[in-house]
């Protein structure tokens, strides 16, 4: 077990409870803190007496005067040291100081200088001989100040600050007018007077309940002294001293993420460094181990990369090979390839050597990829099954339009036949038409046994003409039975003659 | 040093180190804001810049480094802004208005106690320290043999000035 990280000198005499009894509280809290802190504080100091004033602890034993009372006291801002935020119009600054006026005063030549300002300048003057520090003319300084016009008050009142306390940790900013107010008031970082009695700093305002603050803490180390209360303030740069200053404190040597084990008060291994060849070689690691950081950064955004081509690839294989995407690897499906795709629709089609490595295994070390890397090969392969698919693209719209042909070609003839048979079924159905209107008109025209006598005798003698006289007689038959008939259309005549 | 020398000291120093006359450079220590140094290149179209003839034939700007190198002290009194800073010329000069010994003070015009004035600033004294050495004020001179040989015989002034700035102001 390491020592208590606070040493306290000198040690405290009375217990706390005995000599805490009638204190008011701020005081007890003193004694509180600086006794228990230590556990929360990391870092080693040890604590050294106040610098002008008798240590808290012996304060407290003593049963020495109380705390002042509760109520602190705000210092006020000193508005000559203000940090501006915007540059100020020149007519606003003093001469003397160089800052925006405070409290201007104005004299009779019409020049105006800060308040404290044209004090100090009388002051380096002798008696009865004051004159202005911009025009050297004489002054009376019984006279009546003049009045300083509104709106210059007001212009610097407007000028935007920083709180005053910034480098306590406030943020505060807003226009000049308003800094005592919020110094005094509402600014949580104001300096105030120390509360225990006897003590001349100052504290601020977070800090009051915590006690007297001002006592020397120093590195355990090295021996550097800081005020406790500037602790807070300084913590971070304490850390930082043990971490790369402090001449005492246990360090490793630099060769250290080389593999150099050395690690001594920082003294040694400061004199060690300059012999040992990994400290020497350390830089140059360092950069190098910065360099694997930011490749292995950039191997992240990679493998997603792989990752989305991968996919893509899947998807176009299963587009290509619908029926053995669900089989699993890509492997199996390059090595059965052969035999299942038909070989006439994409004939010399071949994916690449399917011997890379498969991606899901993460064993790069033991079986080298054949591309320079897998992304090169997941590339290539892409850019091959691109190909094929436009190819297989034109070859379908080349087969498209052929079938296309084909079909044109074959419904042109069909059409045709088509023609040639509604043409024959026309004459058929007139000849039929014909015919049934022979039959029928005999009995519709005369009537009864006359009728059926005529029809007969018409068809014996008929029969008898085409018998004796041959052609010629046939056709006057013919006509003298078209005679007989009611009229024909013209079309069908024609029909009869050429067809029949 | 009250707070108010040193505050307006810090503030002139930002000043100065935003807007320096050409060829100046203040080396300032934040332990002793009331010293500072400042080293000065001699004027290109003075007697103290080194190769003067070179000068005459070039690009001035590329002869700015070529002028001796002047250092001078600027001390602030304790009083300061109602006293006057004190120059001193650290580098031995030839020169009317700079006394000729190992104080190289100079005393003149703004820089008189009676003369100055408290809103006057440290730039305007550096101003007039490089107006001088190109024109010296032979009305207001220190060393009046100088201020002779300047006055009645140019030539003579203007080498005598070089041979010192080639021996002493390297």
């Amino acid at each position: 077990m390491e020592s208590p990280p606070f040493s306290l000198e000198p040690p405290p005499l009375v217990p706390r409870r005995e000599s805490g009894a009638g204190l008011p509280d701020p005081l007890s809290a003193t004694a509180g803190e600086a006794v228990l802190n230590p556990d929360s504080r990391r870092n080693s100091f040890s604590v050294g007496r106040p610098p002008n004033s008798p240590s808290p602890l012996a304060l407290m034993a003593t049963g020495s005067p109380p705390a002042r009372p509760q109520r602190y006291k705000v210092q006020p801002p000193d508005l000559a040291s203000l940090d501006y935020i915007d540059t100020p119009a020149p007519q606003l600054i003093c001469g003397i100081c160089q800052s925006p006026y405070v409290l201007p005063v104005r004299l009779p030549c019409d020049h105006y200088f800060c308040k404290d300002c044209l004090s100090h300048h009388f002051a380096t003057q002798d008696a009865g001989n004051k004159s202005c520090p911009m025009c050297r003319g004489k002054l009376d300084i019984n006279q009546e100040s003049l009045e300083v016009p509104k709106i210059m008050q007001d212009m610097l009142d407007a000028l935007r600050v920083r709180c005053p306390n910034t480098r306590f940790g406030c943020s505060w900013e807003d226009e000049r007018g308003n800094v005592r107010t919020h110094v005094m008031i509402y600014c949580k970082h104001s300096l105030v007077e120390c509360p225990v009695a006897g003590c001349d700093l100052y504290c601020t305002q977070t800090d009051y309940g915590k006690g007297c603050l001002h006592y020397t803490v120093q590195c355990e180390k090295c021996q550097g002294s800081i005020y406790q209360s500037d602790v807070e303030i300084l913590f971070l740069d304490m850390k930082k001293h043990m971490d790369s200053d402090c001449p005492n404190t246990v360090a490793a040597c630099q060769g250290n993420i080389v593999g150099c084990k050395v690690a001594e008060i920082r003294k040694d291994v400061v004199a060690h460094e300059r012999t040992c060849p990994m400290a020497l070689m350390a830089p140059y690691f360092r950069e190098q181990q910065t360099r694997l950081g930011l490749a292995e950064a950039r191997i992240g955004p990679l493998e997603r990369k792989v990752g989305l081509l991968e996919r893509g690839l899947d998807s176009i294989t299963y587009k290509l090979y619908p029926a053995k995407s669900r089989r699993g690897t890509l492997e199996n499906l390059y090595s059965e390839d052969t035999t299942s795709v038909p070989s006439d629709s994409i004939p010399e089609f071949r994916l690449p050597d399917p011997s890379f490595p498969q991606w899901g295994s993460n064993d790069r070390a033991t079986a080298p990829p054949p591309f320079d890397s897998q992304i090169d090969h997941l590339l290539t392969l892409h850019e091959s099954l691109r190909e094929e698919v436009s190819r297989i693209k034109m070859e379908l719209n080349e087969s498209e339009g052929r079938t296309n042909m084909l079909v044109f070609n074959e419904n042109a003839r069909i059409r045709d036949d088509m023609l040639h048979m509604s043409g024959a079924l026309n004459n058929v159905r007139a000849q039929v038409h014909w015919m049934m209107s022979e039959k029928l008109r005999p009995s519709a025209s005369s009537g009864g046994s006359t009728a059926a006598a005529d029809s007969n005798k018409a068809a014996s003698s008929n029969g008898n003409t085409r018998s004796g006289t041959q052609g010629a007689s046939h056709s006057m038959a013919a006509r003298t039975a078209a005679a007989r008939l009611p009229p024909r259309r013209l079309s069908d005549s024609t029909r009869q003659e050429t067809k029949l | 040093m009250s707070s108010v020398a040193k505050k307006r000291i810090l503030k002139e120093y930002a000043e100065c180190s935003n807007d320096l006359p050409s060829g100046m450079k203040v080396i300032f220590d934040e332990a002793n804001l009331t010293k500072w140094d400042v080293v000065m290149e001699g004027p290109a179209e003075s007697p103290y810049a080194v190769c003067l003839e070179l000068a005459m034939c070039f690009d001035k700007r590329s002869l700015m480094h070529q002028g001796g190198h002047f250092k001078l002290e600027i001390n602030f009194p304790n009083d300061y802004p109602f006293k006057p800073p004190v120059v001193n010329f650290k580098t031995k000069v030839y020169h009317p208005n700079v006394s000729n010994d190992d104080k190289g003070s100079m005393c003149l015009g703004m820089l008189r106690p009676e003369e100055w004035k408290p809103p006057n600033k440290v730039i305007s004294v550096l101003h007039l320290i490089q107006n001088l050495l190109v024109e010296p004020n032979i009305d207001d001179a220190i060393e009046t043999s100088i201020a002779n040989d300047y006055k009645t015989n140019r030539a003579e002034f203007n080498k005598t000035a070089q041979d010192w700035v080639k021996r002493y102001a390297k």
